[in-house]
């Protein structure tokens, strides 16, 4: 407190030495003398106002401080009046105006979310009320088409009947959006075939032979698999699978896979002797029986043999079939009569 | 090639990938109408894709054709050149505005009012000129925006490419707009890039539009981008909801929803060429008051006199003519012929079509020809003189997923050959009739669902294993034809459309 304001009357000193100096340079006189006086007066007042004018300065303006008070004095000094109150100035602009972002140089900015989609997709409905939807006509065409979308992520074998059931819809969009999707499987797999005779074409050596082959079966397979050909053209494709099998089958008699695709083949067009065969020598050549079981099982059951089906299914056991196999086994196969718990040894006593 | 010029003309016919760089019903249909119409001269515009897409003209311009300008929206042109620019903030404040009414059918209208004001701004320089789109920041700061409102696609880049391409076309039917000759009347031949064209012209010149609409443009766009392969998906497993198209489907769809109701808006009339399609154009927000039905009709002497050429018995002679594209689904067809000839090996099916369209559809059908064991039964015969044809078959066949009213039905008809269709367009309506008193002339043929090829197999074998059945369906063609579906009609209803429009004083 003293010390300002000891401060401020060296600055009223060196302002009443400058106004006295000025004054004396007023008053109009030529002599050196005079000038010489003015010269002291205003460099007492420049080293006053220097020094009285460092107190205020803010402090990251005092280093390097020599060069700094003299860089002080030197524009006070050789500018009269103008120097004093330019440095006032610049002192007060710098120093307190812009304190804040002085103080604080890098500004802050909020944090940016982070998103992963912009928009969250809805989900709409459950995979049970697509078929439901797409049967029922007075549902909007649009909603009916958001259940035909979905339908592309489903496996083939499971929507293809549902996409033909669309392709008589009334809706002019329900029709050949169904008819795209199965358009676009039927190609992807026809390609695929065209690829594969043109490999078997170019197969050096019967192993390469062997593989176009089997892929051959296989894709003409698919087509029926999946529901893509009906009618005709269905027995065309088993026929062409047929081929193919019967062709791997004469490079690898014992390859089990070949086996049991032709034993499916010859059941599919009803060769239900022949199909029942093939699986059980697909099983002698090391297929596990639970995998060729089940379409004996239904072999016997399209030929009604259902004492076979009901026989033929109890030895399947529980731990290697589907759930939905089960169900059949629950339904065919008649459970054992319901024992009273025992107890063991150690407890009976 | 030279293709006439002129300063002006009567009527503007302005074609999308249609006549006369196309062959196919359309064509023959706007063939047809400027050749009926000889005492008006027509100035034409065909717009295409890109000139790599098209041939040689597949037609002999009528001489009444007296102009004849061609443009491809895919074609790289010049664009302006790049300068850094603000763009005019009350501009974008309307193309805000009709953005954001083009989002829900109840405030389409406003959109439109907005986008008609925005037209004379349209041009280079102006504030809602291409380069503004192209360089703004403000242009930028919009697609920003949107892309943050609206966008459920992580990818910003896809966005911002996809918004640019969609929308450059736009400007450019906003130049051929401006610099079109003067006629009297504009007749688009679709909606979408022409009919949008139309629109821009009518609200330059005031001129009457006419809009005549063999499929429904948006309806198919629809169908096409939904399957699409080139619409980007960026969506990520946990992002993607099978239920929901991705965001750059939807985008396009829109796009193209928008460019039909322009359409819609501006027609004077609006023409369909059967009631099921002219319910749906007003579903898509045609005004009801603007719409009508003017069916194709056909030269019925010309083919009547081919009747007499014809076999006593049916030849076992199944043909389709048509292009061979997708949209024809030829291989269900093919399919089909396995079946018919199963069970009468006699019998041939061609096809009677170009095909230069699509080749690798084509080889695809030659493929399934191949494996089918078809070579001896099934020809492609290429593109045929009907004339020469008609006499030589017994069964028309048309397998299409899509279609509008098929003049060859109604030629095959005029000739005395029944037909076996899918149940697309207005088929149903041209094989068993409309009302009731066309009803009563019979069935002329039969109707089978799509993609069916047993059923189509079933039928055809069913109308060429009966004589009795045979000859009933084609006299019931014969009268169908001639009651409903003669040129004569077809001509005195446009006849009082074009007269109404060039009356038209400015």
């Amino acid at each position: 407190m003293i010390k300002a304001l000891l401060v401020t009357l060296v600055l009223i000193f060196a302002l009443v030495l400058e106004i006295s100096a000025l004054t004396l340079l007023w008053l109009g006189s030529t002599q050196d003398q005079v000038l010489l006086d003015f010269l002291m007066q205003h460099a007492a007042a420049s080293v006053l106002l220097v020094g009285g004018g460092w107190y205020f300065m803010p402090k990251k303006f005092r280093h390097p401080r020599w060069p700094m008070l003299l860089l002080l004095f030197n524009v006070v000094f050789f500018m009269p009046v103008l120097g004093g109150i330019g440095i006032f100035v610049a002192g007060w602009i710098a120093g307190y105006r812009r304190r804040d972002k002085i103080l604080h140089p890098f500004s802050k900015l909020v944090l940016p979310e982070f998103v992963l989609s912009l928009r969250e997709p809805e989900m709409k409905f459950s995979q049970g009320e697509i078929k439901s939807r797409l049967a029922h006509a007075s549902i909007p065409t649009a909603r009916r088409l958001q259940s035909l979308l979905a339908l592309q992520g489903i496996p083939a074998r499971v929507s293809s009947p549902l996409l033909q059931g669309m392709l008589g819809d009334s809706a002019d969009d329900i029709r050949l959006v169904a008819y795209g999707l199965l358009d676009s499987r039927e190609k992807k797999i026809t390609a695929q075939i065209h690829r594969e005779l043109i490999n078997l074409k170019g197969a050096a050596g019967k192993e390469m032979q062997l593989i176009a082959d089997k892929q051959l079966a296989e894709l003409y397979w698919e087509l029926v698999y999946a529901g893509l050909a009906q009618g005709d053209l269905r027995i065309h494709s088993l026929n062409q699978a047929m081929t193919y099998a019967d062709a791997a089958l004469q490079i690898a008699e014992r390859d089990t896979g070949m086996l049991f695709l032709k034993g499916r083949i010859l059941h599919q067009l009803k060769k239900h002797e022949a199909a029942h065969q093939m699986l059980r020598l697909a099983m002698e050549y090391g297929l596990p029986e639970f995998r060729a079981l089940p379409y004996i099982v239904e072999i016997a059951f399209d030929q009604g043999d259902y004492a076979a089906v009901q026989r033929k299914l109890a030895r399947l056991s529980t731990s290697q079939i589907t759930p939905m196999m089960k169900n059949s086994i629950n339904f065919w196969v008649p459970k054992p009569e319901e024992s009273l718990p025992t107890l063991s040894k150690e407890y009976a006593i | 090639m030279n293709f006439p010029r002129a300063e002006s003309a009567d009527i503007g016919l302005l074609l999308e990938g249609t006549f006369p760089y196309v062959s196919g019903g359309v064509s023959s249909w706007v063939n047809q109408i400027i050749r009926g119409f000889p005492h008006y001269k027509f100035a034409l515009v065909f717009i295409g894709s890109q000139p790599e897409d098209y041939g040689d003209i597949k037609y002999a311009l009528p001489d009444n054709v007296v102009h004849l300008e061609v443009h491809y929206l895919n074609n790289k042109q010049e664009m302006p050149p790049v300068r850094p620019r603000k763009g005019d903030t009350k501009v974008f404040a309307d193309v805000r505005h009709m953005h954001e009414c083009f989002r829900f059918p109840a405030t389409h209208k406003d959109g439109l009012e907005t986008f008609r004001k925005l037209i004379p701004e349209m041009h280079e320089g102006g504030g809602a000129g291409l380069d503004t789109f192209l360089y703004s920041e403000e242009s930028w700061a919009f697609v920003k925006e949107k892309y943050q409102q609206h966008c459920s696609d992580p990818s910003f880049v896809d966005y911002f490419w996809t918004v640019r391409s969609m929308h450059t076309p736009v400007w450019m039917l906003a130049e051929i707009a401006r610099n079109f000759i003067p006629v009297r009347a504009f007749h688009t031949v679709s909606t979408g890039y022409a009919g949008l064209l139309g629109a821009l012209l009518k609200e330059r010149t005031g001129c009457p539009l006419i809009l005549s609409e063999h499929g429904i443009y948006t309806k198919e766009r629809k169908i096409d981008l939904f399957q699409a392969q080139w619409v980007r998906d960026n969506r990520n497993v946990f992002q993607r909801d099978p239920t929901e198209i991705s965001y750059f489907r939807q985008l396009w769809i829109r796009f193209f929803q928008a460019l039909g109701t322009r359409c819609y808006d501006s027609s004077d009339h609006i023409v369909a060429l059967f009631e099921a399609n002219r319910l749906r154009q007003v579903e898509d927000g045609a005004p009801a008051e603007r719409t009508c039905n003017i069916p194709n009709g056909v030269n019925v002497p010309r083919f009547a006199a081919l009747r007499a050429l014809r076999p006593a018995s049916p030849p076992p002679v199944l043909c389709l003519i048509g292009r061979v594209v997708p949209i024809k689904d030829i291989k269900t067809y093919i399919r089909a012929m396995r079946t018919i000839v199963n069970r009468m090996p006699q019998a041939e099916g061609w096809i009677a079509g170009p095909e230069d369209e699509d080749p690798d559809y084509v080889a695809e059908c030659r493929d399934l020809v191949d494996g089918l064991g078809l070579n001896d039964n099934v020809k492609f015969l290429g593109f045929q003189q009907m004339t020469e044809l008609l006499p030589k078959v017994g069964l028309g066949v048309l397998s299409s997923i899509s279609e509008g009213l098929p003049l060859v039905i109604l030629e095959g008809f005029a000739a005395g050959v029944p037909a076996v269709s899918t149940d697309v367009g207005s088929c149903r309506q041209l094989i068993y009739g409309l009302d009731e008193a066309d009803r009563a002339l019979g069935a002329a043929g039969c109707i089978v669902g799509i993609a069916d090829p047993q059923a189509l197999a079933e039928a055809a074998l069913e109308l060429l294993g009966d004589e009795a059945a045979w000859r009933a369906a084609s006299e019931a063609g014969i009268k169908r034809v001639e009651t409903y579906y003669t040129q004569e009609r077809m001509f005195d209803s446009y006849r009082a459309i074009y007269e109404e429009a060039l009356s038209w004083q400015a």
